[in-house]
């Protein structure tokens, strides 16, 4: 099989490896780097479970390739953490429980954290437009609204500015 | 294209994905030179759709990577249309001003495509060459009379969006972009409250003629030369879940209604 030379960034910190060509990026963070937090759904970029940033942007790492990482910057949900602490949407989760059995909870946040990047101050349609490209397997839509509405104020809290 | 063994209706998974070489392209005669060495290749853009082949049993023998191609990118207006690269993803077109003002309401229609993930990923390139009938590019560029532009090793080759279901590609040939020609006052109005039943685009200028498309999730989109003065035509549609009588007379309701919207704007 053929290997591919990838270089990238990975949660902040530069790496540089081999994949085999028809690797998916999945299988590369969870069977080769041990990052388990990004999981395996629907194996076809529908879910959302195995969402992870690259260059800033979501992506379902079942349908991106490893090699596709050579030369950009990826984000996945064990690089949330700050010194060891949870980040503002990860305590905005867990202060909602907005999870049930939390297979999609890795991927509600990283889409979170996209969403907080990408747009100024989301309101309640922005983020429900949002996450509607992940899915809950539980259902747990409000908690998980209420929880990235959290998220929004904490950031912008966290900026100075009044909530 | 070759398949995978017993890759029916239940789907592979990616972890049994065939070895494959990989191109990654540089610039489109980068991709085309590729594209024309190696013989079962395929294109890698998005990735959103091509992934869901490889679990249909979808096997390549190579891969040619066009998602670092800038030129693939880039939407300009020019005097014969709006050009729109093949690797154009749903979002960047969806919000490009340009887009916006050039033709209203199809922005606001490509942004209906998929969620914000996909949309991110997923180009409109990708999104006609897998001619899948359930997805919407084809249907907003048939109304808008589009022209879809490739490039082989033997040339450049123009056809109508209409034809990518059954034309005779060249061996290799590369979607590069999309034109939409302008007309003075084009406008375009997608009904799609009743997905995956069924969808429609009405696109007229501002004499009222236009193009009337109507599409299912298992059949082809109908496309419609119309204008203001005629009525719905019903047709053999052949969808295998809801009857013709039944989407003929939800289309003509959706015609009305996106006429009168039209000519609210």
């Amino acid at each position: 099989m053929s290997e591919m030379q990838i270089k990238f960034m990975l949660n902040g910190k530069a790496r540089e490896d081999r994949a085999p060509s028809s690797m998916m990026l999945i299988d590369y963070l969870r069977d080769r780097l041990d990052l388990k937090g990004a999981r395996i759904g629907c194996s076809r970029g529908v879910c959302g479970a195995c969402t992870v940033l690259v260059d800033g942007k979501p992506v379902a790492a079942c349908s991106f390739f490893a090699f596709q990482i050579d030369g950009k910057s990826i984000e996945t949900v064990e690089g949330l953490e700050i010194d060891g602490k949870w980040n503002g949407i990860q305590q905005a989760f867990a202060d909602h429980s907005a999870f049930q059995c939390g297979y999609c909870t890795s991927g509600m946040m990283l889409i979170t954290k996209a969403m907080l990047e990408h747009e100024v101050k989301p309101d309640r349609h922005t983020i429900i437009d949002w996450i509607s490209s992940n899915v809950c397997r539980c259902s747990g839509y409000p908690q998980i609204i209420a929880a990235v509405e959290d998220a929004v104020a904490r950031k912008y809290a966290d900026a100075g500015e009044a909530k | 294209m070759k398949r995978v063994d017993g890759a029916g209706l239940i789907a592979t998974s990616f972890r049994s994905l065939p070895a494959f070489g990989v191109t990654v392209a540089s610039s489109i005669p980068h991709a085309i030179e590729a594209l024309a060495q190696h013989e079962n290749a395929a294109v890698l853009s998005g990735g959103a759709d091509l992934v869901a082949q490889f679990n249909e049993g979808f096997a390549p023998a190579h891969l040619v990577d066009i998602s670092r191609i800038e030129a693939l990118k880039k939407i300009t207006l020019r005097d014969d249309g709006l050009m729109i690269g093949a690797g154009v993803t749903h979002q960047q077109g969806s919000s490009d001003p340009l887009v916006k003002t050039a033709i209203p309401g199809f922005a606001s229609a490509w942004r209906k495509i998929a969620n914000v993930r996909i949309r991110m990923s997923a180009t409109i390139g990708g999104n006609l060459m897998a001619r899948r009938t359930r997805y919407e590019g084809a249907i907003l560029l048939s109304a808008l009379a589009a022209r879809l532009q490739f490039e082989s090793i033997g040339g450049s080759l123009e056809i109508a969006t209409g034809d990518i279901w059954d034309a005779a590609l060249p061996a290799g040939a590369l979607l590069t972009a999309i034109r939409v020609p302008l007309r003075v006052g084009l406008r375009l109005d997608y009904e799609r409250s009743m997905r995956p039943v069924m969808t429609q685009a009405l696109a007229l200028d501002e004499k009222g003629h236009g193009r009337l498309v109507t599409s299912t999730e298992f059949t082809r989109p109908r496309i419609l030369e119309i204008s203001a003065a005629g009525s719905y035509q019903p047709y053999a549609i052949g969808d295998p879940v809801a009857s013709d009588d039944y989407l003929n007379h939800t289309a003509g309701v959706f015609m009305r209604r996106q006429f009168a919207r039209l000519a609210a704007t």
